[in-house]
């Protein structure tokens, strides 16, 4: 911490060499949370690259109050949504329901693997609206208190109590809908079958 | 007994393991006579699990640098930008200046070019050229005079050095321009 105090100070002071240092030191917490926001590869690299940009020339404005990795991320955040919010077209054809990984009756050849789980995880943030993505992502992979994800998002706590369970129960009432359509569905097919 | 929509919530706290020990006993209870809201939050506890197991994604290799790299086009392109803003600023003064002169000649040579017969201006024209090269050098004399009339000798060297040091700075900027910004990707 007190080493990273210095960077600051220094990359404050135009030394960009510190400044590389506190990119090392938080390039994967951003660009996590820029691949879990955007999907995809290719645009949470430059969406990443980008935050670290704004946060070089604000950083000025950081307090150094507040813990830095939740400044940081609190930059990314809102990038990953104004980047959302540009997207014409919010679903691409091969965003497949979420609940297509998480029907408990799974073939045997359904066998989860990595790319598989990347794929769930991918699929079920989609569905969520860009600032409930940015609360699910902050709690689940940064370990951000309510109170930080309220900072990174300019709301209050309650706010974020209250976005982080729609957003639950949004994911939940879609795998329920989805799994009582297969039931009807196979009820139908039984009758027919007699 | 709590209603489904307190309960709502109290599931999603649950999941963070922020409730109070009543608070938790109340949700058991409810969750054990409510089959909608006990599948509600089994679906939750399900989804919570899928983002609890989900690895944290590291970028490629070589971000850092290209992170840096980009910082330094970009910083290298906001300087030639400063740059190019106070050369234009600089231009523009000295166009302003020389605007009078400037119209007074455009006037004259629209006053012959509307003339039925050029040639017999022409001699006239010449003359008022010369008029007009004589004006702009005593226009530029007066500003020469009239700065080092109203600066001390210090300024006037510094003002100097500055339009030198803009007119280098202008050169290399022509010849900076060669490589435009590109954004940088690793190729994913």
């Amino acid at each position: 911490m007190e080493e990273e105090k210095v960077w600051i100070q220094r990359a404050l002071a135009g030394d960009q060499e510190a400044f590389a240092c506190l990119v090392k030191a938080y390039q994967t917490a951003v660009y996590n949370l820029a691949y879990r926001m955007l999907g995809n590869a290719a645009e949470a690299e430059d969406a990443a690259q980008e935050a670290f940009l704004k946060a070089y020339t604000r950083l000025k404005t950081y307090d150094s109050g507040r813990k830095f990795s939740s400044w940081l991320l609190a930059i990314a955040s809102h990038h990953c949504v104004d980047r959302l919010r540009q997207r014409r077209f919010a679903l691409s054809l091969d965003e497949l329901p979420p609940w297509r990984w998480l029907s408990s009756s799974r073939r045997p050849e359904e066998v989860v693997i990595r790319s598989q789980e990347r794929d769930e995880v991918r699929q079920l943030l989609a569905q969520l609206p860009p600032h409930y993505r940015a609360a699910v992502i902050l709690h689940y992979w940064h370990d951000l208190s309510y109170q930080e994800i309220a900072e990174a998002t300019e709301t209050t706590e309650s706010a974020v109590k209250s976005t982080l369970y729609r957003a639950r129960r949004m994911l939940a009432q879609g795998t329920q809908a989805h799994q009582n359509k297969q039931m009807v569905s196979l009820a139908q097919r039984a009758v027919a079958e007699g | 007994m709590m209603n489904c929509r307190d309960v709502g919530l109290l599931m999603s706290l649950a999941l963070d393991q922020n409730l109070t020990q009543s608070e938790a006993r109340g949700l058991e209870e409810h969750i054990r006579q409510c089959p909608t809201c006990q599948e509600e939050w089994e679906a939750m506890q399900r989804i919570s699990r899928t983002f609890t197991d989900a690895p944290l994604m590291g970028p490629p290799p070589g971000f850092a640098d290209r992170v840096m790299q980009r910082l330094a086009q970009r910083q290298a392109r906001r300087q030639r930008l400063l740059a190019g803003a106070a050369l234009l600023v600089v231009c523009l003064s000295l166009v302003a200046l020389a605007l009078p002169e400037i119209v007074r000649w455009l006037a004259l040579l629209w006053q012959v070019i509307t003339e039925p017969s050029l040639l017999s201006h022409g001699a006239k024209l010449t003359a008022q050229l010369l008029d007009l090269a004589e004006s702009l050098g005593g226009a530029c004399w007066l500003i020469i005079t009239a700065l080092s009339s109203s600066l001390n000798q210090l300024a006037l060297l510094g003002y100097s050095l500055l339009v030198l040091a803009l007119t280098a700075l202008w050169i290399r900027l022509v010849a900076g321009r060669r490589v435009g910004y590109r954004p940088v990707v690793n190729g994913v």
